[in-house]
């Protein structure tokens, strides 16, 4: 008790003059409102992307010339991604084109609102708040779902999910893990992820920034030196943060991809 | 990939595949999710059984269950892994 009072006096002391690391109430943005009708900053940056997002997609498609120009030659190229890389290979070629626009949706809008994160003067990724990700996820959730059970009915599909011809005994085990997996833990981890990953890389990139800013402006002469590795590693991870923004977006949408291929699949 | 030429006939059919159709027809799809989603599952063994020996604990009163429902749930989460990805 008296050493957490203890503690308390030094962070408040030190509140006035030292460093702040990064927290994360960094990540709450208030724009206008208030409680929990307040709109706030990734909220607005969502608006923005599927406004960016819509634009650009039917401008560049508009004129589609079959020698296509640069704009429609990269939006080809992201949707062949999208259809053939991801939609196609997984879901297969009976039944994926009807899955492509909602993976193809979900691919641009996760990676625009990775992007963001790097891309001033906005660098916030949306992702870095959770309920984001659990959008996202609970859309995933509920059509792979349906998908399945309309195309099995529900009996079937529950009974799909076990996997045939282990000794009796483990299915006792093995049900339950399995039911929880499907439901209750898959979901998790893929919100989780997109989550994780964004912000703790919005949280690194942080730290190396307003850490390299303190010592400029505040440090002494050794200090002053030492930012300039502070602001060079955050040159490196702002690299690095664009590979992890792009590989989340994928990943997000491959697993989309795998779980309603698994769960229209007929044999298991 | 090795649809018909373009040359060749269809037996049957009015209208031959389309370009597209042909080079989207002999895709399989993908049954099992990618290696890395077996963290799914990973993490759903010691969860549930850590997570029921918990509750058993409340309930009956005792305080040890908790650590064999992990290890429980760890060596059925790694037997459902071997299930599914290694069994082939």
């Amino acid at each position: 008790m008296s050493l957490s009072l203890v503690g308390l006096a030094l962070a408040s002391e030190g509140e006035s003059e030292g460093f702040h690391a990064p927290s994360p109430e960094e990540f709450y943005w208030p724009i206008f409102g208030s409680g929990d009708w307040t709109f706030t900053r990734p909220m607005l940056m969502m608006a923005l992307s599927v406004l960016i997002l819509g634009v650009l997609l039917v401008t560049l498609t508009k004129k589609a010339a079959i020698v296509p120009g640069k704009g429609q030659w990269m939006v080809e190229q992201a949707y062949d991604f999208v259809r053939n890389g991801i939609a196609r290979d997984i879901i297969g070629s009976k039944d994926f084109l009807k899955y492509t626009p909602l993976l193809f949706s979900l691919f641009t809008l996760i990676l625009l609102n990775n992007l963001f994160g790097i891309i001033p003067p906005i660098q916030y990724p949306t992702m870095s708040r959770i309920g984001f990700p659990i959008a996202l996820t609970l859309i995933v959730y509920a059509v792979y779902h349906i998908a399945g059970m309309r195309r099995k009915g529900v009996g079937h599909y529950l009974s799909g999910m076990i996997p045939k011809g282990l000794p009796k005994p483990i299915y006792a085990l093995i049900i339950p893990l399995e039911y929880a997996t499907y439901f209750i833990i898959r979901p998790l981890t893929l919100a989780l992820r997109l989550f994780g990953n964004m912000f703790a890389g919005h949280m690194l990139l942080l730290l190396f920034i307003m850490g390299g800013e303190y010592m400029l402006l505040h440090g002494g002469p050794g200090l002053k030196v030492v930012s300039v590795g502070s602001f060079l590693m955050a040159l490196i991870f702002t690299a690095f943060e664009a590979l992890i923004q792009f590989l989340q977006a994928y990943i997000f949408t491959l697993l989309a991809a795998t779980y309603i291929s698994d769960a229209i699949s007929e044999e298991h | 990939m090795s649809g018909p030429l373009p040359g060749e006939k269809e037996g049957g059919d009015e209208r031959g595949p389309t370009p597209l159709e042909r080079k989207d027809a002999g895709h399989p799809g993908q049954t099992t999710p990618p290696m890395w989603d077996a963290l799914s599952y990973v993490l759903a063994g010691p969860l549930l059984f850590g997570g029921v020996a918990y509750l058993l604990d409340r309930w009956v009163g005792t305080s040890w269950l908790v650590l064999p429902g992990v290890l429980i749930g760890m060596a059925v989460s790694l037997y459902t892994v071997w299930v599914r990805y290694g069994r082939q």
